[in-house]
């Protein structure tokens, strides 16, 4: 019996020998979904070493990958292989590989960061410019240009008092002899597409953005001010994103002989600035005065400045004026944009509340209320106040609170809020809302920002009627409103009659849905976004031959003669010897990053993906 | 007499299990077979499929291309039948030496017949040989062959709302798609009196998502 079994056991034996012998090796049936999983741990990888790889400060790439030489991506291991930068470090060159199962992939890719921040040293926006370099003042460039606009010179027709030529003899030559590297000195046209380039915004924007970012921790100042003492705003140099301040001064600055001003993000000065003490600053100084002539005396004071200076001058020619034409329906069902002729009762074009100048002229429906030369008939010049709780100034030709007080009784609970419909003609306009729930300053340009209703820039936060204490828009450039002229065919879609002109702006514009382009100040339904208000701000002009047109030419011929005669105007910036301007990225880049701009993103330039397998590594293929 | 009796009927018992094991045995090595016959298939389908993913994976976008090569060369054709993919032309980064620097060029890959046929199943299919070639800049070079025994090969270009199986890319190209399948012929191999049914075709599903064409932040 025990040879039996012996044999049995010896058969068995024998027969799982032969089975295994014949048994044939594991199969790979899933490679392709390997690979795909690899490409997406990599894929992932990449992001990693992007948002690794950009210091958020300065926008700039880091020296150095804070990660390692290894790092886990979806539980998966990747190694760095390498990482360095390139092409003057504006390119971050990395090589990434990853395993999973039997397959390995590696990528090497490039990414960019264009040039961002700022364009220059310093740039001038304004018709003219003069300047008083000392050569022993220190311009370090950083390879940048020092840029002079030559918009306005084009756009005031400056040509026939003065030389476009002679800016590089009166104003950039003196930067020609200074000592540091030094910057050339460019007249452009098109300072948008220089500007663009660097993802920097127009001068109004970045006024618009810094009234919008402004916080308790920034500093504003009545113009004119001296500062006599030390004073410290934010830290200088920078050192965290949070250092950089808004310094907004609402007229000249003077720094005095004892005065010491330092610190990191925006001064913004909106008259001349005088420097007898000691300025030194990161970031920008913008200087942006109303005045036919503006001055950046930096001829006696010490100044280290690092970053841009911005000259933003308009001082524009005389020439037409500002209209301000008033629109409503608080049912918000308009039957033409002007509701419809004939209409009578509250909140609608014949009301006999509302009918001032369209019922004086005859035309009941197409206007509620225009003012013409609106800042020849209030003191704030350009400034219009819609709204001021307890004083509403300009009540009278705005309409605005009785709107609102007219939209509550009609239609009890609902909300509004404000929106700047045709931004484009945005006139360089600054705007202050508050409302109870918070108040909102900024550029009518680039609106609301982060409180912008979603989908709508321009859009404000709803408030309840009664809720709302104050909206002002202060109109800074009458060249930057859209530009209307009585007698012309208006260009808008809506027009109805061809090739006819329009005889009259004001009531061509209360009748075109889309206000003929102009910047309008809308109140709107929360509900259903129906328009309820408009206040449309244009620059109007009169026709060729009328009394108010040759007026107007006779003092832009008065202007024009006293610019010839050696009158003060344009931009004068005096550069003495203590002064030091130093231009990076890095510079500007705390105060870019608050106000966000600069915020470029980041580009892709190659990668090229290897295919290894994981038992021997190394041995990677490209183009197989 | 009972031990020869014992010795008997352990010999026969053992026999017996001895001859289902080598039954078994037999089985296995007929499974085996066909084992063999379609890992070898699996292995070229993954092998060309693996070198075709990774060119596809190198692929330049247009810009990219035209600002290296000066031009953008990036089309499918069918066949004349229409039935699969006979050219693939695509601008891409390649090595043209081993370890050596990555470059952009124009790779072409073609399909012919190679005048042979395969029984997959009971059915005679065609093969088709795969060639590729690389211009750098002076034309293409010599063909290299890269799979013998293709019975079917298509290739698609993937838009984000489209996509194309003949002509120039789709709008927003992102992702080339592609299967072939390859057949080996079977050996005249028996097992016992056991014919062999071999499968001898492996197909190859590809979807690549080349980083040069989608990748944006």
């Amino acid at each position: 019996m025990g040879r039996f079994l012996l044999l049995l056991l010896a058969a068995a034996a024998g027969g799982s020998l032969l089975l295994n012998a014949g048994s044939s090796g594991g199969r790979s049936h899933t490679r392709g979904q390997q690979q795909s999983l690899v490409r997406q741990t990599l894929d992932d990888a990449v992001a990693t070493v992007l948002d690794a790889a950009v210091d958020p400060a300065t926008r700039r790439w880091r020296t150095a990958l804070p990660l390692g030489r290894t790092f886990q991506v979806d539980g998966y291991r990747v190694d760095v292989e390498d990482y360095h930068l390139e092409s003057s470090g504006t390119v971050a060159a990395f090589r990434l590989a990853a395993y999973r199962g039997g397959v390995g992939q590696r990528i090497e890719s490039r990414y960019r960061i264009p040039n961002t921040g700022w364009p220059g040293p310093i740039w001038v926006d304004a018709p003219y410019a003069v300047s008083q370099v000392d050569a022993h003042a220190t311009i370090d460039g950083g390879g940048r240009r020092i840029y002079f606009d030559a918009t306005r010179f084009g756009a005031y027709r400056l040509a026939s008092v003065l030389n476009l030529a002679d800016l590089g003899t009166d104003f950039g030559a003196g930067f020609g002899g200074v000592r540091g590297t030094g910057a050339p000195f460019a007249v452009v046209a098109d300072m948008d597409a220089v500007r663009e380039a660097f993802g920097a915004p127009t001068p109004v924007e970045l006024v618009g953005r810094a009234l919008g970012a402004f916080s308790a921790q920034d500093t504003r100042l009545a113009g004119p001010a001296t500062i006599a003492d030390s004073r410290t705003y934010g830290g200088y140099p920078a050192t965290t994103p949070g250092d950089a301040r808004i310094v907004h001064v609402t007229g000249d600055l003077t720094i005095a002989s004892s005065g010491r001003v330092e610190g990191n993000g925006l001064l913004l000065v909106e008259g001349n600035l005088t420097v007898l003490g000691r300025l030194d600053w990161t970031g920008l100084v913008l200087v942006r005065p109303r005045s036919q002539h503006v001055a950046v005396n930096w001829a006696d004071g010490r100044v280290r400045l690092n970053g841009g200076l911005v000259v933003d001058q308009e001082a524009p020619p005389p020439g037409g004026h500002t209209d301000l034409t008033i629109n409503r329906d608080i049912t918000g069902q308009w039957n033409s944009s002007a509701g419809a002729i004939g209409e009578t009762g509250p909140g609608t074009p014949g009301d006999a509340e509302f009918g001032g100048y369209g019922r004086a002229v005859g035309l009941p429906g197409l206007l509620y209320d225009h003012e013409h030369r609106f800042e020849r008939a209030t003191a704030e010049q350009r400034t219009i106040h819609f709204a001021e709780r307890g004083v509403d100034r300009h009540e009278r030709y705005t309409w605005f609170r009785r709107t609102l007080t007219d939209f509550a009784a009609a239609a009890p609970a609902e909300r509004l809020y404000v929106r700047f419909k045709n931004p484009a003609g945005h006139g360089a306009s600054l705007f202050h809302l508050v409302t109870r729930a918070g108040t909102y300053d900024g550029a009518v340009a680039t609106g609301f920002g982060a409180h912008a209703r979603p989908g709508d820039a321009s859009a404000s936060p709803s408030f309840l009627p009664a809720d709302l204490d104050a909206l002002v828009v202060d109109v800074q450039s009458l060249r930057l409103l859209t530009r209307l002229t009585d007698g012309q065919v208006p260009g808008s879609p809506f027009w109805p009659y061809g090739t006819s002109a329009c005889p009259s702006r004001p009531m061509c514009i209360g009748f075109l849905d889309d206000r003929d382009g102009a910047l309008a100040v809308q109140l709107v339904r929360d509900t259903d976004d129906r328009p309820v208000y408009e206040a449309s701000v244009y620059w109007h002009t009169q026709a060729a031959g009328s009394t108010q047109f040759l007026e107007e030419l006779a003092a832009d011929d008065a202007w024009r003669s006293a610019i010839r005669g050696g009158a003060e105007y344009g931009a004068l910036v005096q550069v003495g010897r203590q002064v030091t301007v130093t231009f990076a990225d890095e510079s500007v880049g705390a105060i870019a990053n608050r106000l966000g701009f600069g915020q470029t993103a980041i580009e892709h330039v190659s990668s090229v993906v290897e295919h290894m397998d994981a038992r021997s590594t190394g041995t990677a293929r490209v183009g197989g | 007499m009972s031990s020869l009796l014992d010795h008997l009927t352990a010999i026969a018992a053992g026999t017996v299990v001895l001859l289902a094991l080598v039954t078994l045995q037999m089985r296995d090595r007929v499974a085996a077979v066909e084992d063999a016959v379609s890992d070898v298939a699996q292995q070229q389908a993954t092998s060309v499929a693996d070198g075709l993913a990774q060119e596809f994976d190198n692929v330049l976008s247009e810009p990219m291309a035209t600002a290296a090569l000066g031009t953008y060369r990036c089309q499918l054709v069918r066949d004349a039948a229409g039935e699969r993919t006979a050219l693939v032309e695509l601008p891409v980064f390649v090595r043209t030496v081993r370890g050596g620097a990555v470059r952009a060029a124009t790779v072409r890959y073609q399909l012919r017949a190679t005048g042979r046929t395969v029984t997959v199943g009971r059915t005679a299919r065609p093969t088709y040989r795969l060639t590729r070639e690389v211009d750098t800049g002076a034309g293409y070079g010599a063909a290299a062959t890269v799979a013998e025994s293709l019975v079917d090969f298509d290739v698609k270009f993937r838009g984000r709302a489209s996509e194309t199986f003949a002509g120039a890319p789709p709008l927003r190209f992102s992702q080339i798609a592609f299967q072939l399948v390859v057949a080996v012929t079977p050996p005249r191999a028996r097992a016992g009196h056991v014919r062999v049914q071999q499968t001898n075709s492996a197909r190859a599903v590809f979807a690549v998502r080349p980083p040069n064409l989608t990748t944006t932040l």
